[in-house]
């Protein structure tokens, strides 16, 4: 069995590389709580190249419009019918915004429709519990930015399997710090990281 | 006399009627209306031809002489004097009427009985063949009838031929097309499709199979389908429509209104006075493409050093039926998380309305980007894509959009229009500044060298090796790169076009020259081989399709072994629920085909070599009907999932009922199924005629 990689998406448009510190703290959190045998450093894969179905999961995030090229959408398919997921994180803390906005509308012709993800998803109970579904993060809860809970995920599901897994959360701003502050917390917060990994290594 | 010559002519010519009428309806049953009128018109002139003998006097005459034998042949006898024109004509009548009225001759009595005689067998036959005709078809209204119990039904069915007419929809503005008997059924989704067929619509049933969670029959016509009707099965949906009278060239006939679905359908036609007897129609929807649209304008991605002047925007959008509109939408994007959020706003330019001319397929569509009008700040970034609508008002509109530029207003900090703050230029940049660096350097060198005092020999060698040395340098940077080397984790030499590495080779040959020329401290002949490096090198960038807003994200490598030991949260997983189940699509079409190709080949076996033969090899004209029904559902139901898989089986059940050989339509079947091929006797022996 090859080892797990974390890799990041890089895209045509837009600032696909605006969460440098998330794929190490993941990679941390993998490493900290599962056996899963994971390289210590990520990866960065284009869209449009073969050796994305090099990994089971591409992490995508951004602030600034989120557009496929024809090139990438097509790989992009190929690559999700073949059984790879993609785990979007908007970088924005606003509600309705501009990558929200692009990232939704690509999602939609690329993979197809994104639904609410019910809040007792196996995405929550895979590895660590949310019981509550996906947990907030600090900008939903101390009101900076859109003081807003989202209550669920989106995700284009195929066959009770989800190909793209959605989020106008900003994980990539909760999840963005150096890995030696988790020692600072009461609780992990990238925890939920960690079930999004095995989900897509084990589903 | 003229009162019984006109009465015996319309004897005749009421029998002619009836028997007439016998012979059209008895032969329209049977071979159609037109061979109705030919049999009607052949038997009635019969039925004239031999009465003919009504025009002549002298006959009559005779047919009463014979019939009344007092005349004592009086009656011929004036019959002929007065054809004879002796003269005495004028007597002639009244010796006529004498010997009539003194032989007391019952003229109206003898045309009753001719009467009788002619006309009551021609409206028996005339009746007995109205009988024999409604026994034979449908009855007129709400009565069923038994199966099995007509003969003539048999020799001409209610469902074949059948016509079918497709109106596409409204706004695809194309005519509408007649197809006669056929199997399949193509059109754009939408389209109204008309099946009419010969015959009364009573003991016709119709029913439409389409796929679960598509819109039904009914979406884009006004006949009347009968949603009570509808039924789940497996993941199809079964809906009644109405089967209504609809005049054909003869005047009668039935017709199905149905919508052609979003996906493949089935149309079912029953004729419940016949056993067996059953249609059926692949609805196959052709899909309306959306707008295919190019960004012609601008061509790359590019940072600009101020938001001044102006962009020339171009597009060019096609549409495979017709297009309806086109625009430019520009996503205006500042500021930063930092800063208090990024912030959007979509503008939109040169919006055109196409719809106005008819089916137009292509339109190129401009427009002009005035910076200064947007009044944009420093690290701004413009997202200009075009976007192009078609006119589908069934699914759509279909939406085409082009490829997304970036155009960025550099920001203060920036040093020159191509670096990009965050992260240090790319190898090709680099080697880009550094030639240019070279080429300035060498310049000024050849300049002071023009000037007096001249230069000593000690520093021009100095400073012309020194040059060499940073040509060299370049150069490996650049063999670096083509060759694939370190380029962090982006794989540049793959990501290289063929163009650009030509011309990449092109400036790693003249770098080499120039480093010899240098070398050789002949700066003079190394300026125009660096300025060509150089040149080639500005094509390279020039050629590239993007720069991207930022090079790699930092490296930062993880001490896994580390990590483990330091894990302090305990997961509680929850139960794991089954996984999706596995792809098996394979095997579920061998299943499904299993039972039809079984009876193909066991008619192949059996030596069936015509369309007789493997009926009976298989059970009746019935069994054989049954094995392609088969296959045309299985198609229908592979059309959407598996278009090569629909399209295999739509080739192997045209060879069938063409009557061509289907073993390489079969073969292509499997393969398409990815089963492998299967070596069966029989099946390369079975050719339909």
């Amino acid at each position: 069995m090859s080892r797990f990689v974390f890799a990041t998406g890089r895209y045509a448009s837009g600032d696909w590389d605006s969460a440098p510190l998330v794929p190490a703290n993941l990679i941390d959190s993998v490493a900290r709580y599962t056996s899963i045998d994971v390289a210590p450093a990520g990866a960065v894969v284009a869209l449009d190249t073969p050796a994305l179905f090099d990994y089971p999961l591409v992490y995508l995030t951004g602030h600034l419009p989120f557009r496929l090229t024809e090139r990438e959408r097509a790989n992009v398919r190929r690559y999700l019918d073949r059984g790879g997921m993609l785990f979007i994180d908007d970088h924005n803390h606003d509600v309705g915004g501009i990558f929200h906005r692009t990232a939704t509308e690509e999602i939609g012709r690329t993979a197809g429709p994104l639904v609410d993800l019910p809040n007792d998803h196996e995405l929550y109970s895979c590895f660590f519990r949310f019981p509550d579904g996906p947990p907030a993060t600090s900008h939903e809860l101390n009101g900076w930015g859109d003081n807003l809970v989202h209550d669920h995920l989106q995700a284009v599901v195929r066959e009770r399997r989800i190909l793209v897994l959605y989020s106008s959360k900003d994980y990539s701003s909760e999840w963005g710090y150096h890995a030696e502050s988790k020692r600072l917390q009461s609780v992990d917060n990238t925890r939920f990281g960690v079930n999004v990994v095995v989900y897509a290594l084990t589903r | 006399m003229r009162r019984a010559r006109a009465g015996l002519a319309g004897v005749a010519l009421v029998s002619a009627a009836f028997w007439g009428v016998a012979a059209a309806m008895l032969a329209r049953t049977v071979a159609g209306v037109s061979v109705g009128v030919i049999a009607g018109a052949v038997a009635a002139g019969l039925v004239v031809w031999r009465a003919r003998a009504v025009r002549s006097p002298a006959e009559v005459a005779l047919w009463i002489e014979a019939r009344v034998p007092a005349l004592r042949y009086a009656l011929v006898t004036a019959i002929d004097r007065r054809s004879g024109g002796t003269g005495e004509d004028a007597g002639a009548g009244d010796v006529l009427r004498r010997a009539v009225t003194d032989a007391q001759v019952d003229l109206i009595g003898l045309l009753r009985r001719a009467g009788s005689r002619h006309l009551l067998p021609a409206a028996g036959g005339c009746l007995a063949a109205i009988l024999l005709v409604r026994q034979v078809t449908p009855p007129a209204s709400g009565r069923h009838v038994a199966r099995g119990a007509h003969t003539l039904a048999d020799v001409r069915s209610r469902l074949s031929p059948i016509t079918v007419v497709i109106r596409p929809p409204a706004y695809a503005r194309l005519p509408a097309r007649a197809l006669r008997d056929p199997a399949d059924v193509a059109g754009l989704a939408g389209s109204t499709v008309l099946v009419r067929g010969p015959g009364v619509p009573d003991g016709l049933a119709a029913t439409f199979e389409g796929q679960a969670g598509l819109p039904g029959p009914a979406a884009a016509v006004g006949g009347s389908p009968n949603p009570s009707g509808g039924t789940s099965r497996t993941s199809r949906v079964t809906t009644t429509l109405a089967v209504r009278p609809g005049a054909d060239a003869s005047g009668t006939g039935w017709q199905v209104v149905v919508g052609m679905p979003e996906g493949p359908a089935l149309l079912r036609i029953r004729d419940a006075s016949r056993a067996a007897a059953e249609r059926l129609l692949i609805l196959a929807p052709q899909r309306d493409a959306p707008p295919a649209v190019e960004l012609i304008r601008p061509s790359a991605d590019t940072v600009l050093a101020a938001a001044t002047g102006e962009i020339p925007l171009e597009a060019h959008a096609s549409d495979d039926i017709g297009l309806a509109d086109g625009a430019f939408e520009v996503i205006v994007t500042a500021g930063s998380e930092e800063s208090g959020g990024v912030h959007g706003r979509v503008l939109t330019l040169g919006q055109v309305q196409l719809s106005a001319d008819a089916h137009r397929r292509e339109a190129t569509l401009v427009g002009t980007l005035r910076l200064g009008a947007l009044a944009l700040g420093p690290g701004t970034v413009l997202s200009v894509r075009a976007i192009a609508h078609d006119g589908n008002a069934i699914e759509g509109p279909g939406v085409g959009t082009s490829d997304t530029r970036t155009i960025r207003i550099a920001t203060k900090e920036e040093a020159d229009s191509i670096a990009v703050p965050g992260a240090a230029p790319t190898v090709s940049d680099r080697s880009l500044e550094s030639e240019r660096a070279i080429v300035l350097a060498t310049t000024a060198l050849l300049r002071r060298l023009a000037r007096a005092p001249a230069l000593p020999k000690d520093s021009l060698v100095e400073r012309t090796r020194r040059l060499a040395g940073r040509q060299d340098g370049v150069r490996s940077a650049l063999t670096g790169l083509l060759s694939g080397g370190d380029e962090g984790q982006i794989p540049v030499a793959d990501a290289l076009t063929a163009p650009e590495r030509a011309l990449l080779d092109s400036a790693l040959r003249a770098m080499t020259d120039a480093a010899s020329e240098l070398g050789a401290i002949a700066p003079r002949r190394a300026l125009p081989l660096e300025q060509r490096a150089a040149t080639m090198l500005d094509s390279a960038r020039g050629l590239a399709p993007r720069v991207y807003m930022r090079s790699r994200p930092p490296r930062i490598v993880v001490d896994v072994g580390r990590v483990r030991l330091t894990g302090t949260e305990h997961p509680q997983p929850g139960p794991r629920a089954r996984g999706p189940v596995p792809d098996v699509s394979a095997d579920r079409w061998l299943a499904r085909l299993a039972a039809p190709l079984a009876a193909l080949a066991r008619a192949g076996e059996e030596g069936a070599s015509s369309a007789t033969a493997a009926e009976s090899a298989l059970g009746g004209p019935a069994a054989l009907r049954a094995v392609i029904d088969s296959l045309a559902v299985i198609r229908v139901d592979a059309m959407a999932p598996d278009p090569p898989l629909g399209a295999a089986l739509g080739d192997l059940l045209t060879a069938i009922r063409d009557g061509r050989d289907a073993r390489d339509a079969l073969a292509h079947t499997r393969t398409v199924i990815g089963a492998g091929l299967e070596g069966r006797a029989g099946l390369s022996e079975w050719i339909l005629p």
